[in-house]
């Protein structure tokens, strides 16, 4: 252990000594099973190491053994806050790779159950985010009221409450219910009165402005050497979303904007994915408004489905960042690589830098501020 | 100061609302058709016999391999009532393992199983988790005493007309599973 | 296998990016590879720390953004992709690199993007390539020490499983033994136990006849003989377990039957239409029989030599006693005086019986 002097005017020469404190594995503020060692001198913070790993599943090693159907399974697992959003990266992998077209339909249906989808993870970071804050309970509560409307509106749709497995190469599973479009704007006349709520809450709250301002300043040179994506970036000031600047699936047909932050603190992250959901919810509105019929697999399919020689890397934007997918084909049913980039893997391991010389307490906010999904970091 | 009069107006708001849940165990919601409760199979009232012929689609599909299954001759068929010429003989199902992905569903054939969506498929506590594995008996006995009335099978031509297509006859059913095993192997 | 067809394949037009790059960095072989979204390039171990410094640095190519480190296990080579983005540009490019499976060595990137810290830490541990001047190689998801890597194709999976298999049958044996040391016959197979005994000695069946090749007609005849012999051996047994006195149910067992019951009223209640109260009323019932039922049945093993009570299970009893008098003398509304001393009755009378 290191030791600092300190001199205090008037006083008498004291020393102080850096001690550890070890913050989890099984810890509220940890959002999961996820260890930090703070090396504490006083109150600040000088040095972090992240522990992680508690949630390794091989999710990597178990789909190199399943079909291209059984994998899309397993992604909903990954990370279990934006399932569908996982699930639409690895079947457009699998569609890149093998050249299958979804059908309009499906496309549209995709987009409309994955920004519902981002909505929903938003709010589950807001409500908790808001209790590591300091804001106990209220928020959280409503954030989950909302949030309970998106994932009935999923049931209804797919039958599970978590785990969608809905989403398949060239379509979906399933077509929807027939009250799909009244059952969708209903839960968007939720969604929009609950966040006027929410933003009543957050947004000129003195906890969270005291607390938040100016906290973890991130440059966002930093942030892009660092690995950052998401909400963490754009709030440096970049303008960067991988559905504006990679256009996938159907994303270039609809108009939103990309909210940016200033300064890269916490704040900003939080304002950011207020405001994200905002256009999320824009972007529904216009999906549901162009919703075509028709078939929702595409034709042509076989009995097995073989991905061809090849490889592609894959990245989605997802609520937490950049969900990347690498699968290399080799002509089997099954694909020989499958790598996960983790958007909060990436972001966790810039914590350390984000942390060291901010205070004890102060470390728990930003550690929510990265919204880690320990399934996604661990996999 | 303001900021916090303002959250405080929208948590005193709140008290006006009707509450949105419900007192669970006392009172339930009613499950969306939909609903993917754990798989159970089909009972065929017309022939008084499981609509499964044991053709083990869904034991390989499966991604956790919870299922096992085996099929024998139909002793019904040589008496002329059925047309299914094989039954299953047996059929275990681990729900401790099963992770309800849907997938032994979709490429079924005959439409035996599907996912429970009476509250019975979700209310599964048990003293012990080997009383999770069900055999034909138990997994039947939803379908076979009613309490399953209305089980979602997906539309025909959607879910299947991709990944499996139908078959009607049980000969090439069975001819197709055996070549795909012959490849594999 | 991929890596052969790769080579024979006809070489793909260089894009944009790649002719850039022989611009740029004369001398260095670039194998390309067509795949959607990024382009692809292979470059030799060699050159590696030249082209990924260049490429960061570069101004007409300044590759900001490291997306991901993936490891892929090619048999022979282990290959480690970069994919990499350029904010300024937007270039995207994947950048691979191969090492051989003795001598698993790849200049680390760590000094160029923080970013590839973490990732490469995950791809060493994962795979076992050392980044040559990591200043952190411990590993990051799985425990220290190891000594095999995970997402190799050398390391299988089925082999975990039947480890675990094994694993969970060798306990199993240990309390089999356990209880028959005890001087207590093995428990009879439940029905659940036969069931999964049953599966489980199909579908080994079946692995063995698919291992050796056997059609399907003869791979269902092998499962059938084991299932039979499975019977027979079952039916053999249990003639003999039978004879034995049905042992005494344990508690989980009577909490289990309990619910049985408890479920069966009600459902039965529920079939007749009852009121909620009713029901209630009918369930109670039901569990008082059951446990009445138990009591007359349960009187003969009471009657039985007395095994002495061990130490814990006395001061349970201890303590239930002086909860049920505590209890009796509240009801009585006694004064705290009256409590203590009808408590130490209770006990004096406890222990009397207990020595006789």
């Amino acid at each position: 252990m290191a030791t600092t002097d300190y001199t205090i005017p008037g006083e008498p020469d004291l020393e102080t000594v850096d001690i550890n404190i070890n913050v989890g594995p099984q810890h509220p503020a940890t959002h999961g099973v996820f260890r930090m060692v703070l090396t504490v001198d006083g109150e600040l913070v000088t040095d972090v190491d992240p522990v992680i790993g508690y949630m390794h599943r091989g999710n990597e090693k178990l789909p190199e053994n399943c079909d291209y159907r059984q994998v899309i399974g397993y992604h909903d697992r990954t990370d279990y806050l934006a399932q569908f959003n996982t699930e639409q990266c690895f079947v457009e992998a699998v569609e890149k790779l093998t050249g299958i077209k979804p059908t309009e339909r499906s496309e549209y249906i995709r987009v409309i159950l994955v920004e519902l989808n981002r909505i929903m993870s938003h709010l589950m970071f807001i409500g908790a985010f808001s209790t590591d804050v300091g804001i106990f309970g209220t928020s959280f509560m409503y954030a989950f009221r909302d949030r309970e409307y998106v994932q009935d509106f999923f049931e209804e749709i797919t039958g599970e409450r978590m785990m969608y497995n809905y989403f398949r190469p060239g379509g979906l599973a399933w077509d929807v219910p027939d009250n799909f479009r009244e059952r969708c704007k209903q839960v968007l006349g939720h969604i929009n009165s609950g966040l006027k709520d929410l933003e009543g809450m957050i947004v000129d709250n003195e906890i969270v402005l005291a607390r938040c301002r100016g906290l973890s300043r991130v440059s966002t040179k930093d942030a892009i050497n660092w690995g950052l994506t998401g909400p963490l970036l754009r709030a440096t000031g970049l303008e960067y979303d991988l559905r504006k600047a990679e256009p996938y699936s159907i994303y270039d047909r609809f108009e939103f904007e990309i909210p940016t932050g200033k300064d890269g603190d916490v704040y900003d992250r939080v304002i950011i994915r207020l405001e994200e959901m905002k256009q999320s919810v824009r972007i529904v509105e216009q999906a549901l408004a162009g919703l075509p019929g028709g078939p929702i697999m595409a034709e042509g399919m076989k009995r097995t489905l073989r991905v061809p020689e090849g490889e592609v890397y894959m990245r989605v934007e997802g609520p937490r960042g950049e969900y990347g997918v690498y699968i290399v084909g080799t002509g089997t049913d099954k694909p020989y690589r499958h790598k996960v980039r983790g958007a909060s893997f990436c972001n966790l391991s810039a914590l350390r830098a984000m942390s060291i010389g901010n205070y004890l307490s102060d470390v728990i906010i930003i550690l929510g501020s990265i919204d880690i999904v320990l399934c996604e970091v661990d996999r | 100061m303001l900021g916090i009069l303002k959250a405080l107006k929208t948590t005193l708001q709140a008290a006006l609302r009707k509450p949105v849940t419900v007192q669970y165990p006392l009172e339930k919601k009613e499950l969306p058709h939909r609903s993917r409760g754990l798989p159970v199979l089909l009972w065929d009232f017309d022939v008084d016999e499981p609509f499964c012929t044991g053709c083990q689609v869904c034991a390989r599909a499966c991604p956790v391999d919870c299922i096992t299954v085996t099929m024998k001759d139909n002793p019904k068929k040589a008496a002329g009532k059925s047309t299914r010429k094989k039954i299953v003989e047996h059929f275990y199902l681990d729900y401790a393992r099963c992770m309800r992905c849907d997938i032994c569903v979709e490429v079924c054939n005959f439409d035996a199983i599907v996912m429970n969506n009476t509250w019975e498929g979700v209310e599964l506590a048990t003293y012990d988790r080997q009383d999770l594995v069900l055999d034909a008996d138990a997994l039947l006995k939803q379908s076979r005493t009613g309490q399953l009335k209305d089980p979602f099978r997906e539309p025909m031509g959607v879910a299947h007309s991709g990944w499996s297509p139908k078959v009607e006859d049980d000969e090439e059913a069975e001819e197709t599973e055996a070549s795909k095993e012959g490849g594999e192997g | 296998m991929t890596q052969e067809a790769v080579q024979e394949a006809p070489p793909p037009e260089p894009g944009p990016l790649a002719r850039l790059l022989q611009e740029l960095l004369p001398g260095v072989g670039f194998a390309i590879r067509e795949t959607p979204l990024d382009e692809t390039v292979t470059i030799s171990r060699d050159d590696f720390s030249r082209v990924m410094e260049t490429l960061k640095t570069h101004e007409r190519l300044h590759f900001d953004f490291l997306r991901c480190v993936s490891g892929v296990d090619y048999l022979t080579e282990l290959e480690t992709v970069y994919h990499l983005y350029s904010f300024e540009h937007g270039h995207k490019l994947a950048v691979k690199v191969r090492c051989p499976y003795e001598d698993p060595h790849v200049p680390t990137v760590s000094h160029l993007w923080t970013a590839a810290n973490w990732l490469e830490r995950e791809t060493q541990e994962m795979y076992g390539i050392v980044f040559d001047g990591h200043p952190d190689l411990r590993p990051l998801l799985t425990e220290e020490g190891l000594g095999y890597y995970p997402l190799r194709k050398s390391h299988p999976l089925a082999d975990i499983e039947e480890w675990q298999e094994d694993y969970l049958a060798a306990i199993d044996e240990a309390k089999r033994q356990a209880a028959s040391a005890g001087g207590e016959a093995p428990p009879p197979m439940s029905k659940v136990e036969i069931a999964q005994a049953k599966a489980k000695l199909m579908k080994e069946a079946r692995d063995k006849a698919r291992a050796d090749g056997l059609s399907p007609e003869d791979e269902k005849a092998a499962v059938r003989a084991a299932i039979d012999k499975f019977n027979a051996d079952l039916e053999s047994g249990q003639a003999g377990g039978g004879a034995a006195a049905p042992a005494p149910m344990s508690k989980v067992e009577l909490a289990q039957a309990k619910a049985k019951v408890i479920t069966k009223a009600r459902n039965e209640a529920r079939a007749k239409g009852m009121s909620t109260e009713d029901e209630k009323k009918f369930v109670a019932e039901a569990l008082k029989k059951f446990s009445a039922e138990q009591a007359a049945g349960g009187a003969p093993a009471a009657a039985a030599p007395k095994k002495e009570m061990s130490k814990v299970e006395l001061a349970q009893a201890k303590a239930k006693v002086i909860t049920k008098a505590r209890n009796e003398a509240r009801a009585k509304g006694m004064s705290t005086e009256d409590e203590k001393k009808f408590v130490a009755e209770a006990l004096k009378k406890f222990s009397a019986e207990q020595a006789g």
